[in-house]
């Protein structure tokens, strides 16, 4: 659990209680958009009661290595959503060139190319099709960028390191 | 000292009593007759104590002969018939009255003295009290049926009146004796009964019979042939009164019998009331009830009419197999008659109770009620013209025939005067159901019409704000005006079709092609079914009309509502049976279906799906050509053939007749269609909720359903009660989207 950085300013105390309401309206709205829109493969809900930290869960495309197998992430949105990106994170291990060991998303979407028009669908939706079609010139791991190549390969490495569909 | 032994010996007596009784049948007949002579004979022989003690057996002994009798008379033996008890019973009385007033005579005469005559008397009357067998009131009264009928019987000619006269004078003997030996408190109670046997006998006469006033008539019976022709001729407690030495206490016979009959006759009206009422549902049986009024004086009788009337309904009306119609049909007649009796409603309020809280809980009750307040033939037309005239409490007490409330008030005086319409709204705690229920049937009055006259739709308007208020139906007179505007803009497109010189292509076609705009957002939600519209013309006039509308109204978009009008459908048979149907529009289109000529008569479910299925078509619409079919065979126009495949039917059986009017069609047709609506509003929650609890059960793990219901209920405002959440859950484990886990938690299917 890593704190985070917007709520732990003690500052502006009243201007994140306003925020979070809209965040929390904000949220609200998607979550509903995305259960209402039924994209298949993705979908997402928040943890308990807290709407600011939402479990996703992603499917492998099919005919890439990934098909079949099932992703879950960790998706954590800031008091200043949607114009600060959440921070996403694979919670299950992921032998992918962008994806580190912990879980860690390299995605210029989620980083510097962040828009204010970007929704978790959007955001699950470009996972997704990052997995098939992986950033091979900024990988976090360079085994798997290496591997790419070589599909028979990367399926055994990633089925290796994928627990199993079972909870 | 002197007590106990005369304590003893009276249970002595009793006992020798009941064993007597065992064994005097047989000897009756033959048991010598007891002269008082005899008696006198022996008496001055042992004056004193054992002279009482001789007088006592004597008397078991007469009384003996008079309980064999009544034993016997009782078991009802052949040859014993009410001539000879009566005889019997007149002789033994007498005797005993001799018996009395030879002893007191003697007694007198031994003591010389007056005094003694009255101590002798006592001693008499105490032992005839004491010793009198309980079966004594039943056989005095059998008697004196027997002497009623009897002196009803005579006729009017010179020699029954002789003998009429001289039974009464045998009457009158049997009483004076009876009062001689003190046992005029038994007789009085005798002669009450038998009078009172007699008038519930008369008063059950008028059962049954409504239509006149039968109270009156009852009333004069009972002083004519009771009370002067009998009663007059036996009692004559007036006279005895002056020189009988007991005061005895006046008895009003005709106030009595009076009585009885009001009471009996309450009793009879009570225990028919239900049937009174039922009567009440085609005309008040005003008569019968008047009479019931009259005597239904103290409060007794109205808790006996109260608790009478609520078990009789309760067990009648109050359960499933009864029609809603007839419950509401039975609570006005219900309000009618009880208003009837009772003007301040006291008894309304408290015998309808239960009915309301049964109506409540019908759900077609308000549809009920409301066509009932609307129908012009119904008894409830009158009431509704005019305004509850609800009288003012205040200007009630200053009138002249101003009432106390009565002792057992239910309610406010307000309360019970409110009228039968405000009763039968009253049922309900809001008004609000009946206008939401007054907007659904004029959606159906409205789309059902062909033609836009709404004037008796707006005469029901005008009559249900009278009750209910301007204000609750502001949908409703949206839903008129668009009607009005619907039969301008109806008007001013085929006059504008008619100026575009396409007059000749159209105007067949304009009799049988009506549009109603609707402002949807204020007409109740419209059943729908999107499906292809096979006729050509029709579905050319509806381009044309749209067209023109939007040229009419540039702003506004014209969206069409399938299957949501009626159809107007002449067939005719190969046998030459020519019939018009009205029927929905999907009826009109399946039945088109088989009309085609390229089918030959014949076409399969697949057939007519695929003929008229469009794309919005939904998913049941296979169930709905089903409903359709079924439709044309119940009128025999169509006929199964095999499986799923049906042919018309040409030429008809003449066993085999259609049945079925239009109206029923339609009726039938809205019915399945309501049962859909239920079906599909289900449909829809799952529709809407199960993408839910997938995403939820997806991500968050296994959750129990209450888990999951307080999630929904936190982010998504579910609403609905546990029960259709765990009715949604099992349906989604039946169609293998979710897995039930032992412990109860729901987990997504991978």
């Amino acid at each position: 659990m890593t704190t985070n950085p917007a709520a732990g300013k003690p500052s502006n105390q009243t201007k994140s209680a306003t925020e979070t309401a809209s965040v929390a309206k904000r949220l609200q709205n998607e979550l509903m958009t995305l259960m209402m829109s039924g994209t298949p493969g993705i979908s997402a809900f928040p943890d308990g009661d807290d709407l600011m930290n939402w479990t996703a869960t992603i499917s492998g495309p099919e005919g890439t290595v990934y098909e079949n197998l099932k992703y879950k992430l960790a998706m954590k949105f800031p008091t200043s959503y949607p114009y600060n990106a959440p921070t996403v994170t694979f919670k299950t291990p992921i032998y992918h060139p962008n994806v580190d060991m912990n879980g860690n998303i390299c995605l210029d979407i989620l980083k510097d190319k962040w828009s204010a028009v970007y929704t978790v669908q959007t955001i699950l939706v470009s996972l997704q099709s990052l997995l098939g079609e992986p950033n091979n010139n900024s990988p976090l791991n360079d085994e798997a960028a290496e591997m790419w190549g070589n599909p028979e390969q990367f399926r055994k490495q990633v089925l290796a390191a994928h627990p199993g569909n079972d909870e | 000292m002197t007590q106990h032994p005369r304590k003893r010996q009276k249970t002595d007596t009793d006992m020798d009593w009941d064993r007597a009784v065992e064994v005097t049948e047989v000897p009756v007949g033959v048991t010598p007759p007891i002269y008082p002579h005899d008696l006198q004979a022996t008496a001055p022989e042992s004056v004193g104590e054992n002279l009482f003690d001789f007088i006592t057996t004597e008397l078991i002994s007469i009384f003996l002969k008079a309980i064999a009798m009544e034993l016997l008379g009782s078991q009802g033996a052949p040859g014993l018939d009410d001539d000879w008890c009566w005889d019997r019973y007149s002789h033994l009385v007498g005797e005993l009255s001799g018996l009395l007033n030879h002893y007191a005579f003697g007694s007198a005469l031994l003591m010389l003295g007056t005094l003694f005559e009255e101590q002798s008397r006592s001693f008499f009357e105490g032992a005839v009290r004491t010793m009198l067998p309980p079966c004594f009131a039943e056989v005095t009264q059998r008697v004196l049926d027997y002497s009623l009928e009897k002196s009803s019987k005579f006729g009017s000619d010179s020699d029954s009146q002789q003998a009429r006269a001289s039974h009464m004078a045998e009457v009158r003997v049997l009483v004076e004796n009876l009062k001689n030996i003190g046992l005029y408190e038994e007789a009085r109670t005798a002669i009450l009964a038998t009078a009172k046997k007699t008038i519930k006998e008369r008063v059950e006469e008028c059962r049954g019979e409504y239509e006149e006033r039968h109270l009156n008539d009852c009333l004069e019976w009972v002083t004519c042939r009771v009370s002067d022709n009998w009663l007059s001729a036996i009692d004559t407690t007036s006279e005895v009164d002056a020189s009988h030495r007991q005061a005895i206490p006046t008895f009003d016979w005709s106030h009595v019998l009076r009585m009885s009959t009001y009471q009996g006759f309450c009793s009879m009206r009570i225990s028919e009331m239900f049937d009174l009422i039922r009567d009440a549902i085609d005309t008040l049986p005003a008569p019968a009830l008047l009479d019931l009024k009259d005597c239904l004086k103290t409060s007794v009788q109205k808790d006996e009419l109260v608790e009478s009337l609520k078990e009789v309904l309760e067990a009648r009306i109050l359960h499933a197999g009864v029609a809603t119609e007839d419950i509401v049909s039975l609570f006005i007649a219900t309000e009618n008659c009880l208003r009837l009796l009772d003007p301040s409603s006291n008894l309304l309020l408290r015998t309808i109770e239960p009915m309301k809280q049964y109506l409540r809980r019908r759900p077609d009750t308000v549809k009920h009620i409301l066509t009932r307040m609307l129908d012009q033939n119904s008894e409830l037309a009158e009431a509704m013209r005019e305004p509850d005239n609800c009288v003012d409490d205040e200007d009630f007490d200053d009138s002249a025939d101003w009432n106390p409330e009565p002792i057992d008030a239910v309610g406010s005086r307000e309360e019970r005067n409110v009228d039968i319409i405000t009763r039968l709204i009253s049922v309900f705690e809001n008004k609000e159901v009946f206008v939401n229920e007054f907007h659904k049937i004029l959606l159906e009055s409205l789309l059902h019409k062909t033609g836009y006259d709404t004037e008796q739709e707006t005469m029901e308007l005008e009559l249900l704000k009278i009750r209910f208020g301007e204000a609750s139906f502001h949908q409703c007179e949206v839903m008129l005006l668009d009607m009005a505007v619907s039969r301008r803009l109806h008007k001013h497109i085929r006059e504008g079709s008619l100026a575009a010189s396409r007059a000749i292509e159209l105007e067949p076609e304009e009799d049988m092609f009506h549009v109603t705009t609707i402002s949807h957002l204020f007409w109740p939600t419209i059943n729908t079914c999107e499906f292809r519209i096979p006729f050509t013309n029709i579905s050319s006039a509806q381009a044309a009309y749209a067209k023109q509308f939007q040229e009419q109204k540039p702003n506004r978009k014209l969206k069409w509502k399938p299957n949501a009008g009626l159809v107007e459908v002449e067939l005719e048979m190969g046998d030459g049976r020519c019939k018009t149907y009205t029927v929905t529009e999907l009826q009109a289109a399946v039945i088109y279906h088989f009309g085609a000529e390229s089918r030959n008569g014949t076409s399969s479910i697949g057939d007519i799906v695929e003929d008229l299925r469009s794309q919005g078509s939904a998913s049941d619409f296979e169930e709905d050509i089903r409903d359709c079919v079924q439709l044309w065979i119940g009128h025999s126009v169509l006929k199964e053939v095999s499986l799923d495949c049906w042919e018309v039917v040409e030429t008809l059986d003449s066993d085999a007749s259609g049945s079925g009017g239009s109206t029923s069609i339609i009726h039938g047709a809205r019915k399945s269609e309501e049962e859909r609506a239920r079906a599909k509003e289900e449909a829809e929650m799952r529709a809407k909720f199960q993408p839910m609890i997938v995403a939820l059960l997806t991500n968050q793990g296994a959750q129990n359903a209450e888990k999951i219901q307080s999630i929904l209920a936190m982010f998504f405002q579910f609403s609905h009660p546990m029960a259709d959440l765990q009715k949604m859950l099992d349906h989604m484990v039946a169609e293998g989207m979710l897995a039930l886990a032992m412990n109860g938690k729901y987990s997504v299917r991978m």
